[in-house]
């Protein structure tokens, strides 16, 4: 039995044989593909259909669409929810992290003094370097300067007045 | 269109719909599945449903999914197995491509016999590709094919040439 006219479309016995279940894998793939694309032979194949009894389908298809189209739209939303849900702990947690470090005392005080860094007495070479310069202002010592000038020629803060 | 308004589409249409997919496949659950399959594809593009031709319009959704199905199954099989039950499943990887007979003077007129012996839908797309030297996207445009259609049907006459030199060779005692 020829399958494809000369014109490459299903001939009426392929379609009666495929209707009639005696077409064999490899030529019902080859309908497929056929009708998946010609219009004039998925015409003549429905009009076929029309005139037949058609199958009843197992289970009906009504309710088993409408849960999977349920479940597909809980799926769609519960996978926003949860990306939704891990921004937002991440974006609190980089907020209290940043809180913590920002407003601890311990972090709002000044930096402690480092101690000084001398070098080791067997090395002749860092010898000049031990010698006594003229030690930079520790930073506390500055910073307090500064507020008591400040306290002096103002009397203090507003705020405190 | 509601989801109230596509159940009761559903429920106009599924034994259409159930029907071409289990003349296809052949198998109740699976046709089933790929009914199933067909609604929810029909569901994400009802907009582009034509009025007065639903029932073409869903046949074709359901045949695109049979053959999906049909495609990959066979694929498979011709990867798997080798029993050589259908056509181009016993064709071993180093036997001489139907190109490779092209392109020297004595294989290609022997080639070019067999493709033109072809029955469709191989026979036009190995003419267009093989003999021709079209591109296989050339050749879906020449022909009207989807162009992954004209690809695996390229593919399958390919093999089918290749079993068909094969015979040939093993009835002239030259391989």
């Amino acid at each position: 039995m020829e399958l494809f006219n000369e014109k490459g479309c299903l001939t009426n016995e392929a379609l009666a044989a495929l209707q009639e279940g005696t077409l064999d894998e490899l030529a019902r793939l080859e309908a497929a593909e056929h009708l998946a694309y010609c219009d004039r032979c998925m015409d003549r194949y429905t009009l076929l259909l029309s005139q037949t009894a058609l199958e009843q389908p197992p289970k009906p298809l009504g309710k088993a669409v409408r849960q999977s189209l349920w479940v597909r739209a809980m799926q769609t939303r519960l996978g926003r929810g949860v990306v939704a849900c891990a921004a937002a702990v991440m974006a609190i947690g980089l907020w209290s992290g940043a809180n913590t470090l920002m407003l601890s005392p311990a972090a709002r005080a000044l930096p402690p003094e480092r101690p000084a860094i001398t070098a080791p007495d067997s090395c002749e070479f860092l010898e000049a370097a031990k010698q006594p310069r003229s030690p930079a202002a520790p930073v506390r010592a500055v910073w307090e300067q500064a507020l008591q000038t400040i306290q002096s020629t103002t009397g203090g803060f507003d705020h405190e007045k | 269109m509601n989801a109230a308004q596509f159940e009761s589409f559903v429920e106009q249409y599924e034994k259409l719909v159930y029907t071409v997919c289990w003349q296809l496949v052949r198998d109740r659950e699976l046709a089933q599945d790929l009914s199933q399959e067909t609604f929810l594809s029909a569901w994400r593009s009802i907009e582009r449903c034509p009025e007065g031709h639903e029932s073409q319009w869903l046949a074709r959704i359901a045949a695109n999914k049979a053959k999906d199905h049909l495609r990959s199954a066979w694929n498979r099989r011709v990867s798997l197995s080798a029993d050589g039950s259908t056509p181009g499943q016993d064709v071993p990887d180093t036997a001489p491509g139907p190109e490779a007979l092209l392109a020297n003077r004595d294989g290609a007129k022997e080639v070019e016999q067999l493709i033109l012996a072809l029955r469709e839908p191989y026979k036009t797309p190995c003419t267009l590709c093989l003999l021709q030297g079209k591109s296989p996207g050339e050749a879906a445009r020449l022909c009207g094919r989807p162009p992954g259609t004209l690809s695996a049907q390229l593919s399958r006459g390919r093999k089918i040439l290749q079993q068909q030199i094969l015979e040939r060779r093993a009835r002239d005692g030259t391989v």
